[in-house]
Order: C-alpha cells, then sequence, then structure tokens
C-alpha cells in the first residue's frame, strides 16, 4: 500500500508562495486559514533557506492522539484526515502538532475558534467523494481522481514533491546525490557511496 | 583539525539530533551538544560539496566550514523561531517544528489521564468504602438550634459549589470521555456532548473564578490558622479518641480544605484564563503548561471535593449548616465546642421551630429573621 | 422529525400561546379599570404614574442595606437577560429570519459571552437566595419553581449551543424556549410586562394626591 508524503526542498525552494496559493484557490480555503505556509530562515542573510510547511499526514499522528472526541482517522494511503462534523473546536491538535498544521477559521476570546482545518493532501474528507459536502468542508479531493496535491504539482522548482514515499525518496536521494550534500550526505560520504553505487544513479557523480 | 573531518563530525551531530527529534524524545538537545559521535569519520573526498560550499561562500560573505544546512536545523532545533518569517500571519506560522506538543502529548496520554483517572476512581472507591463503615452519631439531637452561616455565606457557597460540580463534570468529559463514553455513545452523539461540555465549561469558569473570590472574603476571617488547630493535627483529629476535640468555628481540617480549594481554584482559574484566552498567550509552550496545570489541580480539587462531600452526608447534622443555616446545639457542642461556648455566651442559641411552614408567620416575625440572617450581606 | 416539529409546528403554537395570553392578560387588567376618583387631584395623576414607574427601579435605601445581594444579582440577571434576549448576534438572525424584521446591531462576541456570564451568575444567585433565605423560600410556591428552572434551563442549554454547529443541541435549546413560551402567560413571568402596570397605578394614585410614592 502507498503512505503518501510530502517532502520540500530546501536547496530549491525559491519562496515565492505558489504552493499556499495553489491550495487556498484548489480548496477554497477561508481567510486566516493557511493550510499550508511558507517559512524562510535567515531572510535576506547568507544560508538563506525557505521550506514549505503543511500537515505531514504523521504515521503516529500527535493530533489524533490528543482529541478529546477522536475526530482523526487515518486512510488506507496514509493521509491524516478528521471529520469536522465530530470535531469540537478545542485547539489541542492544535498544540500538539509539531507543524503548526492545524488552523482555525476564527480566533478570538473565550476560545471561539470554530471547527478545526488543516491540509487533506487534496484527498477530501469522510463525505461521499466528490459531493458538494466534500468540497464545502474540506475542499478538493484530488487523490480519487488520481491526482496528486495541487500544491507539488504547481511548484515551479519542483522543491515541493508529494506522493509515495518510495518514490520520493528515490528522487530526493537522487538529487542528493547529484547535489553532493544534504543531510544525508553522512551516508553518501561515509558509507563509501554505497547509496549511489547500487542505485545506478546518473548524474553529476564524483568519479 | 581537518576540514572535512570537522565538517564529516557536524554533519553526523546534525542527523543524530534529527533522528532524536523524530523520535520525539526529549533528549535531543544534550545530543546534539555532545561532542563524542560514535561513528569515527573516514576522510572521502567530495567534490560536490566542496563546490556547493564554495559557491555559498561567494560574494564576499563570511567563509563558513558550516554546512548551510547545517546552519538551517540548528536554527530549527534551538527554536529560534524569530530568527524565520513567513507571509502566512496564523498562530506559531515561524514556527518550523515543535517538540514540546508532542511531550505535552506524551504527558497526556501515558501520565495525566491513566493516573489521574486512577485517582479519581481510587477517592471514589474509598469513599464507597467507608460508607459502608457504620458511624454511630456522636450527639443525640436536641429542641435548640445555632445560626451558623448567614444567606450570602450559604449563597456563596453554593454559587461555588454547583459552578464547580458543573465544571467538574463537563472537564471529566472532555479529559477520559474519549475513553469511557464514545464506545458507548457513538461518535454523532458523544460529539455534540462534547460540544456542549465545551462551551459550557467555557463559559461556567469565570462564574467559577467570580464565586471563588466572593467565597473567600467570606470565608476567609473563620479559616485562620489558631494554636488549638495545632493540638488537632497532632492528635490526627482525635480519630482515635473517644471525645471530638476541641475546635473552634471551623476545625483544622475543615480549614485545610479551605486553603486547598483556595489554592487550586486560583491554579485552576489563572490556567483556565490562560486557554480561555490564548489568544493573547505568546507562546504555544506557555499553553502547554496552562493546561497540565489545570488539569492536575482539577483531578486534585475533584478528588478533596469527593472527601468532602463525603464528610457532609455521613456525618449527622452536618449537612442542616449548609442548608438551613442551623445547626442543632448538641452538634456544635460535640463538634465545635469552642465556638459553641462563644455563642452560649453571646446568647446566640434558639429554640427550633419544629414545623416552621405551618405557623411560621406567628412564630418568626419576619423583621427579627431578615435583621439577622441578611445583616451581614 | 421531532426537529421540524420543534422547527414548525410546536413554535407556531408557542409563539401563538405567548402572544394571546399575554394580550389577554394585560387587556383584562385594563379591563378592570381604576376605582373613580372624585377629589380634585392635587397634580397630574399620569406624572406620578410615570415617577414611579422610573423611581422604583432604584432600590429603596433599607432592601439595600439588607439585601444587598438579591439588588445585585436581580440587576445583573435581568439586565444580562434583555441584552442577550435581544442583542447577541444569533437571537438577532433568529428575529430577522423569523419575522422578516430588519436587522439590528448586535453585540461582539466576548461582550456577548461576557454578558451571558454576568446573567447566569444574577439568576443562580437570586436563584439560591430564594431556596436559601427563609422568607423567600416560604413566599416560593411551585410556581416560582418552575419558573426559574425554565429560564435556567433555556440558558443553560443556549449556552451549551454556542458553537452553533450541532442541529441537536439548537433543538434542545429551542425546545424548551418554546416551553418558556407556553408557560409564560399562566405565570408569574408576566412581571416583565405587568411591573409597569402595578408601578402606574400606585405612581398615579399618590401623584393624585400631591404624593411622592
Amino acid at each position: 500500500m502507498a503512505r503518501m508524503k510530502f517532502y520540500c526542498d530546501a536547496e530549491r525552494c525559491i519562496e515565492c508562495n505558489a504552493c499556499v496559493t495553489a491550495c487556498k484557490n484548489e480548496n477554497d480555503v477561508p481567510w486566516g486559514v493557511n493550510r499550508r505556509r511558507v517559512v524562510t530562515i535567515k531572510d535576506g542573510e547568507p544560508g538563506e533557506r525557505s521550506l514549505s510547511v503543511a500537515c505531514m499526514h504523521c504515521s503516529d499522528a500527535p493530533c489524533a492522539a490528543v482529541c478529546p472526541v477522536d475526530c482523526f482517522y487515518t486512510t488506507d494511503d496514509g493521509v491524516v484526515l478528521h471529520d469536522k462534523d465530530i470535531c469540537i473546536g478545542c485547539g489541542y491538535c492544535f498544540y500538539a502538532c509539531p507543524f503548526g498544521a492545524p488552523q482555525f477559521p476564527e480566533s478570538g476570546a473565550f476560545s471561539s475558534r470554530g471547527k478545526m482545518d488543516k491540509c487533506t493532501f487534496c484527498a477530501g474528507g469522510p463525505e461521499e467523494t466528490h459531493s458538494s459536502d466534500e468540497q464545502r468542508k474540506y475542499g478538493s479531493n484530488r487523490l480519487a481522481e488520481g491526482k496528486l496535491p495541487l500544491c507539488a504539482e504547481m511548484c515551479s522548482t519542483k522543491a515541493l514533491l508529494a506522493g509515495d514515499a518510495d518514490i520520493i525518496s528515490n528522487i530526493y536521494r537522487e538529487r542528493v546525490v547529484n547535489r553532493g550534500a544534504s543531510v544525508l550526505d553522512w551516508g553518501v560520504s561515509y558509507e563509501k557511496a554505497s547509496l549511489r553505487e547500487s542505485r545506478n544513479m546518473k548524474g553529476k557523480v564524483s568519479e | 583539525m581537518n576540514v572535512a573531518v570537522r565538517h564529516g563530525l557536524i554533519q553526523i551531530l546534525v542527523v543524530i539530533a534529527c533522528l532524536l527529534l523524530f523520535a520525539g524524545s526529549p533528549v535531543h538537545a544534550q545530543s546534539s551538544q555532545d561532542d563524542k559521535a560514535p561513528v569515527s569519520p573516514i576522510d572521502v573526498p567530495n567534490p560536490g560539496a566542496e563546490l556547493w560550499n564554495a559557491v555559498r561562500e561567494r560574494g564576499g560573505a563570511e567563509p563558513t566550514q558550516q554546512h548551510p544546512l547545517t546552519a538551517i536545523w540548528e536554527d530549527v532545533l534551538q527554536q529560534q523561531d524569530t530568527a524565520a518569517k513567513s507571509q502566512a500571519r496564523s498562530a506559531d506560522a515561524t514556527s518550523m517544528i515543535n517538540a514540546s506538543g508532542d511531550q505535552w502529548r506524551q504527558l497526556r496520554r501515558e501520565q495525566l489521564i491513566p493516573y489521574g483517572g486512577a485517582l479519581l476512581l481510587l477517592s471514589l472507591a474509598i469513599v464507597i468504602g467507608l460508607s459502608f463503615v457504620k458511624r454511630t452519631a456522636h450527639y443525640s439531637e436536641s429542641d435548640m438550634i445555632i445560626r451558623r452561616f448567614k444567606v450570602p455565606s450559604l449563597v456563596g457557597h453554593w454559587l461555588m459549589a454547583g459552578s464547580m460540580l458543573f465544571l467538574a463534570f463537563t472537564g471529566l468529559v472532555l479529559l477520559f470521555g474519549r475513553f469511557t463514553l464514545l464506545p458507548l455513545t457513538g461518535s454523532d452523539f458523544f460529539s455534540a456532548f462534547a460540544s456542549a461540555s465545551k462551551e459550557g465549561h467555557d463559559l461556567f469558569g469565570p462564574i467559577f473564578t467570580f464565586a471563588l473570590i466572593i467565597f473567600f472574603f467570606q470565608f476567609v476571617s473563620k479559616n485562620m490558622l489558631h494554636y488549638r488547630d495545632f493540638v488537632w493535627m497532632a492528635r490526627l483529629g482525635g480519630l482515635f479518641e473517644k471525645k471530638p476535640l476541641k475546635a473552634g468555628f471551623f476545625n483544622f481540617g475543615e480549614k485545610t480544605l479551605f486553603w486547598l480549594v483556595i489554592f487550586f481554584g486560583i491554579a485552576l482559574s489563572v490556567s483556565g484564563f490562560a486557554i480561555l484566552f490564548q489568544n493573547l498567550l505568546p507562546g504555544r509552550d506557555l499553553m502547554l503548561l496552562a493546561t497540565l496545570v489545570h488539569a492536575v489541580s482539577a483531578i486534585l480539587l475533584i478528588c478533596l471535593v469527593i472527601g468532602h462531600i463525603f464528610m457532609a452526608l455521613s456525618t449527622k447534622g452536618t449537612m442542616d449548616a449548609i442548608t438551613t443555616g442551623d445547626v442543632d446545639a448538641n452538634w456544635a457542642k460535640a463538634d465545635h465546642s469552642v465556638w459553641y461556648e462563644q455563642m452560649k455566651e453571646a446568647g446566640h442559641i434558639r429554640k427550633r421551630i419544629a414545623h416552621a411552614s405551618d405557623d411560621a408567620g406567628k412564630e418568626i416575625p419576619v423583621a427579627e429573621v431578615s435583621a439577622e440572617q441578611t445583616g451581614a450581606s | 422529525m421531532f426537529t421540524d416539529f420543534i422547527d414548525g409546528p410546536f413554535w407556531t403554537f408557542s409563539v401563538s400561546v405567548f402572544a394571546i395570553g399575554v394580550i389577554w392578560r394585560l387587556i383584562s387588567i385594563i379591563r378592570l379599570g381604576v376605582p373613580g376618583d372624585l377629589a380634585v387631584p392635587r397634580e397630574d395623576g399620569g406624572a406620578g404614574g410615570m415617577r414611579t414607574i422610573l423611581s422604583r427601579f432604584m432600590a429603596r435605601p433599607a432592601v439595600r442595606k439588607r439585601a444587598l445581594l438579591i439588588v445585585v444579582a436581580g440587576y445583573m440577571f435581568h439586565v444580562g437577560l434583555f441584552a442577550l434576549l435581544f442583542f447577541a448576534q444569533p437571537h438577532i438572525d433568529f428575529y430577522v429570519d423569523r419575522f422578516g424584521v430588519p436587522a439590528w446591531a448586535g453585540m461582539p462576541r466576548w461582550l456577548f459571552i461576557l454578558t451571558a456570564e454576568i446573567a447566569f451568575a444574577g439568576l443562580i444567585m437570586a436563584w439560591l437566595y430564594r431556596v436559601m433565605h427563609p422568607v423567600t423560600r416560604m413566599l416560593s410556591g411551585i410556581g416560582e419553581h418552575t419558573a426559574s428552572w425554565l429560564v435556567f434551563f433555556v440558558m443553560l442549554t443556549g449556552c451549551l449551543a454556542l458553537l452553533e454547529q450541532y442541529d441537536s443541541l439548537r433543538v434542545l435549546h429551542f425546545f424548551l424556549a418554546e416551553l418558556l413560551l407556553i408557560y409564560f402567560p399562566f405565570s408569574s413571568l408576566m412581571h416583565t410586562f405587568t411591573f409597569a402596570f402595578s408601578r402606574n397605578y400606585t405612581g398615579a394614585t399618590m401623584g393624585r394626591r400631591g404624593v411622592d410614592a
């Protein structure tokens, strides 16, 4: 079974926010709700990097663990979704999430938040697939049409990758080898380049 | 030290730190500073990396031996959110990763809910067990009564008790409902029920705080410690003695309860307001702390209140004090002898009216009663 | 099905009972008339009546001194309930939807919640006072207790439905409000309207005699 993942390549992201725009447009996300955002570190300084962040669809999702009404579920594709009819807007998922993915339409006093909204990996929600209810509550269901999330599809530098974890990691591994540097180059450098050799990857491999 | 060796060392550290971080381990902070890496680096030339570093250093920037990603991960691991920027304006938008949320989740799921639930069940079990122990009445009824609480005090007590019970019930639904009620009722019902609990809890919280403040000022003067209380404490409240010990208006046990209720009530109010107005809080960590403080003090307070309710119901004559405001003179003599003597001297002991509702008009002149009972308001 | 019944026929029924009952009772009070006063009035009765209607909003010094709690709690509850009933946004939306009246400005949400809290604290304190004080306890009958419980439950279910997302919770609030509407004309809750009549009667009678009531 496929296991869906996002990966954002910090070496490629140019902070164009096209993923954010694509997400907002595709899913009719209201103002104030950021299912996806781009975070920039060392803005304007040497070593500036940007990353596009959304729900990472964790295997053991903290949000699901703390939800007092148990409204989260994981699909067969490994996408973490939630049921807005069950959500009571307590905000616990937001506190538990390492990535700040859960969003709320309101942020008033006396804990008025409204129902939680987050990235669905463009996989809709528990409503009937492609129904108007699903569109209204959760946005687009591209996965059911055999398409990947629009943020990744739209990414002009292909920094943001989405899809089956095996494929994504292969693509990224290939990039790492070509680039010659990444957090993974521990393995590349010190295990005698075994990763490169065994996968028979092409590109600017050091000879 | 060789440049490449240092480079490799740093990278190993970063990878270990990342792995630890993703494993949700709270020790990542120490390990990232650990100088002894488990794997000794092998010097393999890596032209790609050298080229990349050269590109990075171009343009007059400070030459750095550090891998560019190292700097990013250091920022991320040290939670230097101020360094990050985002177009998004939502809460915590500039935070890339937050390990404390996962620690909070583990505390909540692995400690708070099981141990908190066990503690509550244990106090219930103790109370139920004790209720089977037959207690003989410690006084015989007389036809004389003493006014113990005036009406404002009764209102203050029950306003706090009522809001506290409502908050306890709705709060327990939110903390334990998923594991106890949800499997029984199903999602649809439980969701509406939990939503009602959440909204009711949010709305009644400040009423509890209001009641707590009123209650504090109504009862604080009677709960100041007295040397008598230390005697009471030393002799364990006369638990193993035949005759009840000397006590004033409140005995040491009651005073302890008062101060604990005030203490936990303040903790609950402060953390509760932090949760209610979390949109004004500076950070998420404070919020997590507030929920933990709130839950822990709530559980402890509920345990105390279970004991308090048991004591009130199981001790003969005690409920009269807080329902009608009057107590039997012999009850006072037995349990609060010092107070009884004071009341006797002041001439506050009066005759009980047997059937108050039958001939109320004749027996209790309205003006007298209201002057006496509401005078302190 | 139950929802449809509460939203449709039962709503019509309860509003009709409320409207007809209140008008009936008010007309019957007016039809009783006042005994003729042949004496030459010293002052205008109308002015005296109006003066008393307003002046009785202030508690007498003796009451304020002896039962401050009930004065404060009473004001908290009544002012709070009035504001909730007419200036809470969900209620305004409801009136606009049901009666087709043009919308008016409601309270911001934080003020709405604050008002609800003040009203709740006032209601519970006044209610406890009623039950705890020996005199008011004896004065209260089944009618007063029914009214207290109904008002309390209407307010409580309203606060439980604050998320405004669950039809079941809204219908529960609505159902209790309808029960209150039906009960209203048959109970002392009529003081909502009749307080003005009784104050005006006293004020006008005393006013004609030149006495400031």
